[in-house]
C-alpha cells in the first residue's frame, strides 16, 4: 500500500532528526511508530524527539547550536513551487481543510500521548558538579500515561524542557553511583494546581525527594476536560537518573 | 499589530520553497480567480484566528530544528499575502535570520506593499496568471497593469534569481500559445526562473 501523505512526511523529519543527532554525537534512536490511525507528519511522540535534539543541542553549544545545525539536511529540499493558489502538485493543496495546526496543537504539551518516547536527556544544571561538556549524567524520561478525556490535562510549556532544566542530579548520588527511575504520580485538579504527589517507584530518597521538588515547583497546569468542564485528573511522570557508562 | 489567517501548515516538503517549510496563509485577497483552490480566504466563516507578529513566530519556533537544518522557513501565502506585508515585514524581523521567507503572491498590490516587505524576504514565488490583459481580466475579474507595474519594479530592485514565476495552464482560459507569448513577455522585462504548471478545476 503507498504510503500516505503524512507518513511522507513523518518519515522525512525523522531522517532529518537522525542526521543533526549523527552529525552532533548525540546518542539518538527514533522509535517505532505502532500509530495505526492517520498519521499527520508529526504527533506528541515525534514532537517530543525534536525537544529532547533541541535541548542536547543547547546544552552542547549554546546558542551557538544553530550553526551546528545549518544546512545537514538539505537534501530534504529541492523545490518544486507547485502550491499557491492553484497547483497541480501532490504536496501542495488548499489549506485549511486538513493539516491546520491550531493554537492547541502547537503548544507541544500533551504528552499524555506520548506512549513510546523513551529519550535520553544529558542534564547540567547550576549543581552540577562537572561541566557540560563532559555530559556527566544522563536523565532518561519516558512513557507518560494518562485517561481519556476531551482534553488531557497538559504542562503550559515544554514539559521536557522544563524538568531537563530543573532536575539536578544530587551530587552525593552522583558520588556513590546512584541511578535508576523515579516514577511519581500526582493529581492536576481542575484550577490545574497539582496536589497527592505520590513516588510510585523509589529509587533513593535523595532522587526520589529530587522529583518530587520539582514537581511542587512546577507552574499550575492546564486541567483536563470532560464535556467542556476542567476535572481532576492523574499524572504519571517518570524520570530517569542514569550515569553515563565508564 | 494583528492580521487574520486561514491556515498555518506545518512540515511542507519542497513544496514552497527549499527543505521544510510551514504555510502561513493569509484571510483575503484582491482577485476573484475562478479555480481559485483556497476559497476560504474570501469566506468569513473560515476565518481560523487572528495573531500578532510575536504570537506567529512564538507558533513556527516549533520547526526551529527543521529549517535550520533543511534550509526551509516560512513561505507566506494566502489569500494574497502582500496584502499583509507590514505584518510579514514584522514577522521577519523577529525570526532567526537563518530562517527562509517565501512569499506566493499574484503581486496585484499597490507597490508600496512590494517596496515594505523586499528587503526581508528570500525568495518570490509569483502566480501571474497570464500576461494577457484580456484573459487575465477575465479569469480574475482584475486588471493586471498593477501586477506589470510590480513586475518591472522588481526587475529594477530585487535579485531576479530569488524570483520564481508561475505560468498556469488555466482551462477554458488560456493556451499553450499564451503561455508562450507570457513567458516571452516575461524574459523581455528579465525574468528567468519559470514554473509551467496545471490549474486544478475545483468543482463547487
Amino acid at each position: 500500500m503507498a504510503k500516505t501523505r503524512g507518513r511522507t512526511i513523518c518519515d522525512a523529519l525523522k531522517q532529518v532528526r537522525q542526521q543533526i543527532a549523527d552529525a552532533n554525537g548525540i546518542k539518538y534512536s527514533p522509535r517505532e511508530c505502532h500509530h495505526e490511525g492517520e498519521c499527520r507528519g508529526t504527533c506528541p511522540a515525534c514532537e517530543a524527539e525534536t525537544d529532547f535534539l533541541e535541548l542536547n543541542l543547547r546544552r552542547k553549544f549554546g546558542s551557538g547550536f544553530t550553526k551546528k545545525v545549518a544546512g545537514l539536511a538539505l537534501s530534504v529540499g529541492v523545490a518544486s513551487f507547485a502550491s499557491c493558489t492553484n497547483g497541480n502538485n501532490e504536496n501542495a493543496g488548499p489549506v485549511g481543510d486538513t493539516v491546520s495546526v491550531s493554537l492547541e496543537d502547537t503548544t507541544c504539551v500533551n504528552r499524555n500521548l506520548v506512549d513510546s518516547v523513551d529519550v535520553e536527556v544529558a542534564a547540567s544544571t547550576a549543581s552540577s558538579t562537572k561541566s557540560q561538556d563532559e555530559d556527566t549524567e544522563i536523565i532518561e524520561m519516558g512513557e507518560i500515561s494518562g485517561k481519556s478525556y476531551d482534553a488531557e490535562a497538559s504542562f503550559r510549556g515544554n514539559l521536557w524542557k522544563y524538568l531537563g532544566e530543573n532536575v539536578i542530579y544530587p551530587a552525593s548520588c552522583e558520588k556513590d553511583s546512584i541511578q535508576g527511575r523515579v516514577v511519581v504520580k500526582f493529581d492536576i485538579l481542575p484550577d490545574g494546581s497539582l496536589d497527592s504527589i505520590v513516588v510510585m517507584q523509589k529509587v533513593d530518597p535523595r532522587l526520589d525527594a529530587e522529583v518530587v521538588r520539582v514537581v511542587k515547583a512546577m507552574p499550575k497546569w492546564n486541567p483536563a476536560k470532560l464535556k467542556g468542564e476542567p476535572v481532576k485528573s492523574t499524572f504519571e511522570l517518570p524520570v530517569t537518573f542514569r550515569l553515563p557508562e565508564d | 499589530m494583528q492580521a487574520p489567517l486561514i491556515g498555518i501548515e506545518r512540515h511542507r516538503l519542497a513544496t514552497d520553497g527549499e527543505g521544510v517549510t510551514t504555510l502561513v496563509a493569509f484571510h483575503g485577497c484582491t482577485l476573484r480567480c475562478k479555480y481559485c483552490l483556497n476559497p476560504q480566504c474570501l469566506s468569513d466563516d473560515r476565518l481560523l484566528r487572528v495573531i500578532t507578529p510575536q504570537e506567529l513566530v512564538d507558533e513556527l519556533i516549533i520547526d526551529n530544528l527543521y529549517f535550520l537544518a533543511t534550509g526551509g522557513g516560512v513561505t507566506f501565502g494566502g489569500g494574497e499575502p502582500l496584502m499583509r506585508s507590514d505584518f510579514i515585514a514584522e514577522c521577519a524581523r523577529l525570526m532567526p535570520s537563518q530562517w527562509k521567507v517565501n512569499i506566493e503572491t499574484a503581486l496585484n498590490v499597490p507597490l508600496q506593499n512590494l517596496e515594505t516587505v523586499c528587503p526581508h524576504i528570500d525568495h518570490l514565488i509569483i502566480d501571474i496568471k497570464d500576461m494577457s490583459p484580456d484573459i487575465y481580466e477575465a479569469y480574475t475579474g482584475r486588471s493586471n497593469q498593477r501586477v506589470v507595474e510590480n513586475l518591472h519594479w522588481l526587475a529594477q530592485n530585487f535579485a531576479l534569481g530569488s524570483v520564481t514565476i508561475r505560468l498556469p495552464h488555466i482551462p477554458n482560459y488560456n493556451t499553450n500559445e499564451d503561455i508562450m507569448r507570457s513567458r516571452k513577455a516575461l524574459e523581455r522585462i528579465g525574468f528567468k526562473q519559470f514554473d509551467e504548471f496545471n490549474y486544478k478545476v475545483r468543482e463547487n
